[in-house]
């Protein structure tokens, strides 16, 4: 169709008077957009009928500004208030799901660490026992047999490692407990690349600590190490190796500040600069 | 930004600026708005909702509803007045809808109200020769289209007419108006 064609077609009356449809409409839109005549028609046609309505003007009576600008001037103030209000409960939410999600994290690991601290402490009684048991087979042999007294005194060595270890890992889970019950804490998963799991950190912004549990982290072949940094200003900072498999949280070097955490895989030794060609998990924090 | 268009605002202020200030929701553009737009807006308003107390109320939610919708102004598909009467327009006819005021025969009431002087007031006898020069039919279809508006089918049932012709009437009335302004 020519653009006269459409002109004289009546459809543009049509579509200024809103009587087309929206399909018929977005063809005289597209047809206008590329052709002067027809723009310059829609254009005329619509002038008319504005002149028209305008014939209608009338100024609205005294008091109707006063009340319409108050009006406004209300619905602005409520507006600006009810926006303040969703501001204020979606940080109420956010702070809910933050403590729910611990929640939640607690609810699935505390057991974990209170059946850790249970078992350790009734390991710490069995060991007490036994190095008690040690002590009074070492008294009742009480004969000058070196070899005996000397395998004696072994496996009380060897008892005693074993009651510090369970010494420290009962501290450890207590430790855990703490962390996951104080409410100062706020857990930050760290993500792989792949998206595939997370390394939850638990950071108190306040006084600095930083907590990493890495039960679910894969173990490494003996020359790498998991390497933790807190990256401020763009500037990573080492924050401590993290051991995988762990069945605690791991204590890391605190920092207050921190834009995000990155947790890398670093051959062991001295390590100074992240690889983060190499990054097992990351978080960058809002 | 808002200092350069206050300046202005005393005399003129540009569509843009305007606008930028209204979405800002600067009270002395609200002001303006109002002291610049209102007569067009109570108009339509008030041919719509045929009765001063029922205009009243949808004027005032119109300049909500017109402040409301500000961010979907884009000045360069449309100019602001033709936006702000498009507003005003379908605002007044979905409330007039909603709350079920009566719309009866409104040409014969703009007829009367012209020749009564009671409507138009800006310019009043430009306004009065422009809608003598058209015909009662075509003040009625303009007027059932525009200010009830009905669609070209509607109106055929609404009058037992075909709608073909319904639509060359439409298209006539549009014509003359068209003529009319040239």
């Amino acid at each position: 169709m020519t653009s006269q064609e459409l002109i004289n077609s009546g459809k543009l009356e049509l579509y200024v008077l809103g009587e087309l449809s929206e399909a018929e409409a977005r063809e005289i839109e597209i047809a206008s957009a590329g052709n002067p005549d027809v723009n310059e028609e829609i254009r005329t046609l619509q002038n008319a009928l504005r002149k028209y309505v305008m014939c209608f003007e009338k100024t609205p009576p005294l008091g109707y500004k006063r009340q319409v600008l108050e009006d406004l001037e209300r619905q602005n103030e409520e507006r600006q208030a009810e926006e303040s209000s969703k501001k204020a409960d979606k940080e109420k939410v956010e702070k809910f799901e933050i403590l729910e999600e611990k929640s939640k994290a607690s609810k699935i690991l505390l057991p974990i660490f209170i059946i850790t601290s249970v078992i350790s402490m009734i390991a710490a009684a069995f060991f007490a026992y036994r190095m008690q048991n040690a002590n009074n087979d070492l008294e009742y042999l009480s004969s000058d047999n070196s070899l005996v007294k000397e395998s004696s005194l072994k496996e009380k060595e060897a008892l005693l490692h074993e009651m510090v270890a369970v010494k420290s890992n009962l501290e450890f889970a207590l430790l855990s407990v703490e962390v996951l019950k104080d409410s100062s804490f706020t857990k930050i998963d760290m993500i792989s690349p792949d998206g595939t799991f997370k390394v939850p950190l638990y950071w108190n912004k306040s006084n600095g600590e930083v907590f990493v549990d890495g039960t679910n982290m894969h173990e490494l072949s003996e020359d790498k190490t998991y390497q933790l940094w807190a990256i401020n200003d763009g500037i990573p900072d080492n924050s401590g190796t993290v051991t995988p498999k762990k069945r605690y949280l791991q204590k890391m070097k605190g920092t207050s500040n921190a834009e995000a955490f990155s947790l890398t895989i670093e051959s062991k030794g001295e390590i100074t600069d992240p690889s983060f060609e190499n990054i097992y998990a990351t978080i960058t924090l809002d | 930004m808002a200092n350069t268009a206050k300046e202005k605002i005393q005399d003129h202020i540009p569509e843009e600026a305007l606008v930028g200030l209204l979405r800002g929701k600067d009270q002395k553009a609200l002001e303006y708005l109002y002291d610049h737009y209102s007569p067009a807006v109570f108009g339509i308003v008030l041919r719509i909702a045929n009765s001063e107390k029922a205009a009243e109320k949808i004027f005032k939610e119109v300049f909500s509803e017109i402040l409301k919708r500000i961010t979907e102004f884009n000045h360069k598909t449309e100019k602001f007045f033709d936006w702000l009467l498009r507003i005003a327009r379908s605002t007044a006819l979905e409330l007039v809808s909603k709350r079920g005021f009566k719309q009866n025969n409104l040409s014969d009431i703009v007829q009367l109200k012209v020749q009564e002087g009671i409507l138009g007031n800006s310019e009043p006898a430009v306004s009065r020769d422009f809608l003598n020069n058209l015909n009662p039919e075509q003040k009625h279809y303009l007027d059932l289209i525009y200010f009830q508006g009905l669609t070209i089918d509607q109106i055929a049932e609404k009058f037992n007419q075909p709608a073909n012709t319904v639509r060359n009437k439409a298209k006539g009335a549009l014509h003359m108006l068209k003529a009319l302004h040239s």
